[in-house]
């Protein structure tokens, strides 16, 4: 029994070191007749972007009077657009929202002033401040919205709107501007508050919007957006304080305007 | 059969269900951008106030009552009211009786600058009524103030005598 014991073992472990060798070598083969192809792929979707990217606001000084009326153009390119009034009264329509050509002997008086915040999420915002105005003055602020996306859209919502019900004398100052006053001669866009917007596409050009509703904006182009208020010589828009309003401009991808949920 | 099997996969496929649908929803949003705008608006104040000033008599250029002249001047906003009693006409220009007021327009300092557009006063035949100073086009700034001043003669003898009431009004813009 002890010595057919050990021979029975020799025997065993000369078999698994076969075995092992044996194994070793078919895996040598097999991987001989394996090969491998790797695939990198990216993914990348399209987005809708839209920014406000400039914006310029309006300043009303009064300066000592005198002189002649005047309308000239000064600062860096010629950006800021001046009107000079005789009785003492300088307009400066200029970018941004502060005024860097501001007269010397001019004490400011009242103001138009847009600024805009393109924050990390889609909810960008921009403030249009009007301060004691008074009549006569075509305040203007003015935003430049930049279509960023990379597929088309249309815009699904442009509206502007009092906030309560205690600002509802912007409802009479946005009929005025939209229709005018036929009794008292004044024409649609010569007084009270309306919009004008220009389309800038980025293949050139430019066209003038009269509905933004499904306009078309392709990556790149860009929408110019001017609120103006001119107040006529009327006694019920004197002293008027803390009015607000508030606006939206919506895009949705172009395929999807217009489409029912 | 079934049995708890069946159910758990019911489960794991409602809840990929669920999984999905969020996915979607937020996929869907993402597709959405839009601008915010906010506005505020307010107007000036044209916040002025007229008042009367002093009043006197003159006779050939001096001064020869103002501590209880035949002229006064009352209200405190536009218009005034300046009233002359019994009124002195001398034909002899060096002795006939010159009236004066002065009157003050203020301008508020939460107002913004604003111009005389107009100023008049109410007349009589045979008297001088003449808003001296205080021209057409004078700036007055918030804070600020202009002083104009009332004359008033008689030329003649028709008002002599009489109590004459004027009404002196002024306007800005």
């Amino acid at each position: 029994m002890h010595r057919r014991s050990r021979a029975g073992l020799k025997r065993i472990g000369l078999l698994a070191l076969a075995l092992v060798i044996a194994l070793g070598a078919m895996g040598v083969a097999y991987a001989a007749w394996t090969d491998e192809l790797y695939i990198v792929s990216f993914v990348a979707t399209g987005n809708l972007d839209i920014d406000v990217s400039d914006c310029s606001s309006t300043f009303v000084y009064k300066v000592p009077p005198g002189g002649e009326d005047a309308h000239y153009f000064i600062g860096e390119n010629e950006t800021t657009e001046v009107y000079y009034y005789s009785n003492g009264t300088e307009v400066y329509y200029c970018p941004g929202s502060e005024d860097q050509n501001a007269p010397a002997d001019g004490e400011l008086i009242a103001s138009a002033v847009a600024t805009f915040d393109n924050g990390p999420t889609d909810a960008d915002t921009a403030t249009i401040t009007f301060s004691g105005l008074f009549p006569e003055i075509d305040f203007r602020a003015d935003l430049q919205l930049e279509y960023l996306g990379t597929i088309p859209t249309k815009v699904s919502i442009a509206e502007i709107a009092p906030q309560r019900p205690q600002d509802a004398i912007l409802v009479e100052l946005w009929e005025l501007g939209q229709n005018g006053d036929p009794i008292k001669g004044y024409d649609p866009h010569e007084y009270g508050a309306w919009l004008e917007g220009e389309l800038y596409p980025y293949s050139g050009g430019h066209e003038t919007i009269y509905d933004p509703l499904g306009l078309q904006l392709e990556q790149f182009d860009m929408v110019h957006i001017t609120l103006h208020v001119r107040l006529p010589q009327e006694e019920a828009y004197q002293n008027l304080a803390g009015l607000k309003f508030t606006g939206l401009v919506t895009v949705i991808q172009w395929n999807e305007y217009g489409v029912e949920e | 059969m079934r049995g708890r099997g069946g159910l758990n996969k019911i489960v794991v496929l409602a809840l990929a269900l669920l999984l999905a649908m969020g996915a979607l929803g937020t996929a869907y949003g993402a597709w959405v951008d839009e601008i915010y705008i906010e506005g505020f608006l307010s107007t000036s104040d044209i916040n002025t106030s007229l008042a009367c000033g002093d009043c006197w008599e003159e006779v050939n250029n001096i001064i020869t009552n103002d501590t209880n002249p035949a002229i006064s001047c009352t209200g405190s906003a536009s218009p005034l009211s300046i009233e002359v009693t019994n009124a002195q006409y001398n034909a002899t220009a060096t002795l006939n009786t010159h009236y004066y007021c002065e009157f003050t327009i203020s301008n508020a300092v939460n107002s913004f600058p604003v111009t005389v557009a107009s100023r008049s006063i109410t007349g009589y035949t045979g008297v001088h009524e003449e808003i001296e100073s205080l021209p057409i086009g004078t700036v007055i700034d918030p804070g600020g103030s202009a002083t104009g001043r009332v004359h008033i003669y008689l030329t003649d003898a028709t008002q002599a005598t009489k109590t004459l009431t004027f009404t002196l009004t002024v306007a800005v813009n």
